[in-house]
């Protein structure tokens, strides 16, 4: 259930000359927020760490209007990164828990606001994957957690316009998230934030052997919004990951023009810290006396996470448009965006170790605490390292790039592929290697029939199985650089290939762009197999289409074919279903239609006048308030 | 006292939902109070033009003595079919309360005890239960054979321990040669069985978390996965069906209580390997059965509110008839018996001899309340 987070009365607490002293007690009131996930977890169970302006609610924004809280170049601007330039042909990967069913769609419309690039699977900029690595099945939705995965895209987006993403999505929130992680470092993941943790319990080195890869690899870990007293999260506080703290950020008259301190809303709402009970020291936190911890102490670094000075999100599932969140959940994901803007983590590095070599290029946060506690370091900011804010927060890369180069290996591979079942491929998939060094090809997520040869790269076979496949290649070369790129793989039946990609919709929703849920897979009403297109039946004033770009033949006389019934409860209704070739009608069927269409029937449209030319078949129903009136597609073939 | 969860379970919280939120001035909106001549319990349709209803006449006794009764003509027409020897459930005592047909003449009275008819209804023989168990909880009239559900724990006394419940098969049309399957059930596990043609699908779920789907064939153990509800940290599973190869239907309800739940109907065309989640508008009622007729016409029916969601074939669009808001009944045993007709059982014997029947004949646009009075 989700719940509401308490009031508070935060005493504002500010050091002077090493010293904790109450400066004010500010009676200024926390706005009301809701923690997206559940708080109370066991161990072995993690919870997320977004938290929502409850105050704001959900609101819709037209193009123009900015959305309440920090959208992109405020971040940007706050820690002076070369957002604009840098970030090319990195992915970051974001893993959670259960299925956001409208990730990519908000997504859409959070960088078109903010006049980011596209980022889609169409493009290849964004992939979705479950917990094996695969596109399907992905686990059962969460609204909850759905909250979380729009604060997580949006903040790599912010940070990172020119990363690609990929979304794994664990079945639950327990040790499959770690699952998940660990198919990341396989995918050749090089930056992975995770805006999760829970508490600590024995055993901790066994699953950071098991589930982290300790050297190359970026994972930015929240460390809680629950203050000290909360005690430390896992895996935040894992030497394999960068532990990533929360501050309150505001705009001033500063040179820099932005000041931070601590994450403090009142008792048990501010960022975590502390010292590991369970996991050693590593090497590069020597700068932490043993006296303020002798084990891994967090945070390391960190950024923007108080819900007050929030950053806007667009969300539909388990929301209704934007909303401004707060928490460590959004300190994670900008300071992994950050990583992938700095390049490549050098494969024998300790990412974390990073910024204690740079501690020069970090904004040093010396103001407010996240609890009381001895030592004060632990939870009371001050200058050079304090748990809240570790060594302070990003000013440009520099303290996010690793000290020793490392080859930078770029693997290409079509952004689409189409075959047909049974078909001969060959695919070839080449990668450049900066050390001019020899690569391992492999693969995950491959249509079955199909396998990469690991020294050529080629990806050969006869695809088995119709279906809508993303597909990972990575490349890793002798010493450990790694680099990957994904193929959205489409295999049609070979009646699905008559002239366009997969027209029997038997292959998911591959090929063709759709608006919400048009295309079906559970046979109800598809004239055969599974799939189906189905347009209106909402009853409601609704526009739904499809449509695919297709190369019309150049002789004979081309002809579009599909099956179509047409169902409604009111034949004198105005709904209708046009037929458009490149946005021209060239048929329409109206609700009359159902008698005539109570059962499929097979439409033929001349293509003649379009002959040898690329265009966009394209089917758009329009319903009125009123009785639904449903307009199912299906076996859409283009011939001569 | 746990209960099993079920239809006791479900009984029990529309009982206890029904006396909270019903208060002393509800009323049936569609028709007048009438005495009911014949009080039903539960109604099944074999077949579109066989139907049949276990109920009880008016009594004082306890428990009520039960009658079946048989229609040959899709409800024209009903007729007295014969009395089973166990009585109806009454105000908390043991006594039936189910009914199931495999085809116009072999079919089942159950939940605790268990009755068998050869000749539709007629006459009723009491079955022993296999393996000296010592009650019902569910059973399946499949088209390949009756699937049970069984525990030992005396009638009456809800879940008494922590041991697993069993399934049972008997052969089709046979009540005899029960063979346990190999079908892992915790004792407070929640179970819903439905068959398409001799493909069976039996789901097993705790209170809360994923569910156990399995496939089976004559018997056996085709395949099994997992089911896991929207929002599964705080959802529960209540109820499947099917309606052709390979169409599994799950109901979900998540953050439930105080009468609302967000409900979500699991839609897959693969057996339940994959599922689409269909989220279903409107928080009222905790989520109680699922009927998907064969043109995938869905309606379910809520323990609190006396509301039956009805999403029309054809149509994405929910509907909910408004009429029933004011009842906040337990309404169970929704049934459809064609593409237009469906009825229900308003009340539930075990808490009161006033229960009703109610049927729509516009697919589950408006309902009435109706009356059976056998010639």
């Amino acid at each position: 259930m989700i719940s509401l987070r308490r009031l508070a009365l935060p005493l504002v607490l500010v050091l002077v000359g090493g010293t904790t002293t109450v400066a004010a007690a500010q009676v200024q009131e926390s706005p009301k927020v809701v923690a997206s996930c559940d708080q109370n977890v066991k161990p072995g169970e993690y919870t997320c760490f977004a938290q929502r302006r409850a105050d704001l609610g959900f609101r819709s924004r037209a193009l123009g209007a900015a959305p309440a809280g920090y959208g992109p170049a405020d971040l940007q601007a706050a820690y002076q990164l070369p957002s604009a330039t840098a970030g090319q042909g990195q992915r970051v990967y974001v893993v959670d828990a259960y299925d956001d069913p409208t990730a990519e769609a908000d997504l859409a419309v959070y960088r078109k606001q903010y006049g980011l690039p596209a980022c889609t699977t169409a493009n290849g900029c964004f992939q979705k994957l479950n917990q094996d690595g695969l596109s399907s099945p992905l686990p059962a939705p969460s609204r909850s957690w759905s909250g979380e995965v729009s604060l997580d895209l949006d903040m790599v987006s912010a940070v990172c316009p020119h990363c690609a993403i990929t979304l794994i999505e664990a079945d639950s929130p327990t040790d499959d998230l770690l699952e998940a992680v660990k198919t990341a470092d396989r995918l050749g993941a090089k930056f992975v934030s995770l805006s999760w943790g829970g508490p600590e319990s024995p055993g901790l080195a066994e699953l950071d052997k098991k589930y982290f890869n300790p050297q190359g690899v970026v994972y930015a870990a929240s460390t809680g919004d629950y203050d000290y007293d909360a005690g430390v999260s896992y895996p935040a506080s894992s030497t394999a990951t960068t532990a990533i703290g929360g501050t309150s950020l505001t705009k001033d008259d500063s040179p820099r023009g932005w000041n931070e301190t601590v994450w403090n809303s009142g008792p048990g709402q501010g960022t975590g810290s502390g010292c590991s009970g369970f996991i050693s020291k590593p090497a590069w936190q020597s700068v932490i006396p043993s006296a303020v911890c002798p084990n891994s102490a967090v945070a390391d670094v960190s950024a923007v996470a108080d819900p007050t000075t929030g950053v806007a999100v667009y969300q539909t599932t388990g929301g209704a448009g934007w909303a401004v969140y707060g928490g460590t959940s959004a300190a994670a994901p900008i300071v992994a965006a950050t990583y992938a803007l700095a390049g490549d983590p050098a494969p024998g590095s300790r990412p974390a170790s990073y910024a204690y070599g740079a501690t020069g290029n970090l904004n040093d946060v010396v103001n407010g605490n996240n609890g009381e506690c001895t030592p004060a370091a632990l939870c009371t900011a001050q200058a050079g390292w304090d748990g809240p804010t570790g060594l302070g927060t990003p000013v440009g890369v520099p303290a996010f790039t690793s000290p020793t180069r490392s080859n930078r290996i770029t693997v290409t591979a079509p952004t689409q592929e189409f075959d047909v079942v049974g078909d001969v491929v060959a695919v070839p998939i080449h990668a450049t290697d900066s050390g001019h060094r020899l690569v391992r090809y492999s693969a995950t997520g491959l249509p079955a029939g199909l396998r990469v040869d690991p020294l050529s790269g080629l990806v050969y076979g006869r695809p088995s199985q119709p279906g809508t496949y993303s597909v990972t290649i990575t490349a890793i070369d002798s010493t450990g650089a790694r680099g990957n790129a994904v193929t959205n793989w489409v295999v049609s039946t070979r009646a699905g290939a008559r002239g366009l990609v997969n027209g029997d919709f038997e292959s998911g929703a591959g090929g063709w762009t759709q608006t919400t849920d048009v295309i079906r897979q559970d046979g109800q009403y598809a004239e055969a197999g599974l799939g189906y297109a189905w347009l209106g039946g909402t009853g409601v004033a609704h526009t739904d289409s499809l449509s695919q770009r297709v190369s019309v033949p150049s002789v004979g006389r081309p002809t579009l074919r599909f099956a179509l019934r047409v169902a409604a409860e009111d034949a004198t209704s105005p709904d209708a279903l046009q037929v458009t070739v490149d946005g021209e009608v060239v048929r329409t069927y109206a609700a009359s239609n159902s008698a005539s269409n109570s059962a499929f029937k097979t439409q033929s449209v001349d293509l003649t006048p379009y002959r040898g030319r690329t265009v966009t078949l394209g089917w758009t129903s329009t319903e009125d308030d009123g009785a639904p009136t449903t307009f199912l597609v299906d076996d859409v073939s283009l011939g001569r | 006292m746990r209960l099993h969860a079920g239809r006791s379970a479900i009984a029990l919280v529309g009982a206890v939902v029904t006396a909270l939120l019903a208060g002393p001035g509800a009323t049936v909106a569609t028709a007048e109070p009438t005495e009911p001549a014949f009080a039903p319990q539960s109604i099944v349709w074999p077949t579109p033009t066989d139907g049949y209803l276990l109920g009880a006449v008016t009594c004082s006794a306890a428990p009520c003595p039960a009658q079946v009764l048989a229609t040959h003509d899709g409800g024209k027409n009903w007729t007295k079919a014969g009395r089973t020897h166990n009585g109806l459930a009454k105000s908390g005592e043991p006594g039936l309360t189910s009914l199931q047909f495999a085809d116009s003449k072999f079919g089942w009275a159950y939940d605790p005890y268990l009755e068998v008819t050869r000749d539709g209804g007629r006459t009723w023989a009491q079955v022993p239960l296999p393996g000296g168990e010592a009650k019902v909880l569910n059973l399946l009239a499949a088209p390949d054979g009756t699937y049970l559900v069984t525990s030992g724990c005396e009638i009456g006394t809800g879940i008494c321990d922590d041991r697993p419940l069993k399934v049972w098969r008997a052969p089709a049309g046979k009540s005899t040669g029960w063979k346990q399957l190999d079908l892992p059930v915790a004792a407070d596990d929640h179970v819903a069985m439905d068959a398409s043609g001799s493909t069976v699908y039996f789901l097993a779920a705790p209170f809360v978390g994923p569910g156990r789907l399995s496939t089976l064939r004559s018997g056996t153990v085709r395949s099994t996965s997992s089911v896991t509800c929207a929002d599964a940290e705080d959802a529960t599973i209540t109820d499947l069906a099917t309606n052709g190869p390979g169409r599994v239907f799950v109901l979900c309800m998540a953050n439930f209580g105080r009468g609302h739940s967000d409900k979500t109907l699991l839609v897959s065309g693969d057996g339940g390997k994959t599922f689409r989640y269909d989220a279903i508008p409107g928080g009222l009622g905790l989520s109680s059965q699922l009927s998907v007729g064969p043109d995938g016409a869905v309606m379910l029916s809520t323990v609190t509110a006396s509301l039956v969601y009805n999403r029309p074939a054809l149509s994405k669009a929910w509907r909910i008839d408004q009429e029933w808001l004011e009842n906040s009944e337990h309404i169970h045993d929704l049934v459809q018996q064609n593409g237009s007709t469906a009825w229900l059982v308003e009340r539930d014997a075990a808490y009161t001899q006033d229960t009703q029947l109610w049927v729509s004949h516009d697919a589950g646009k408006s309902w009435q309340q109706t009356s059976v009075v056998p010639a």
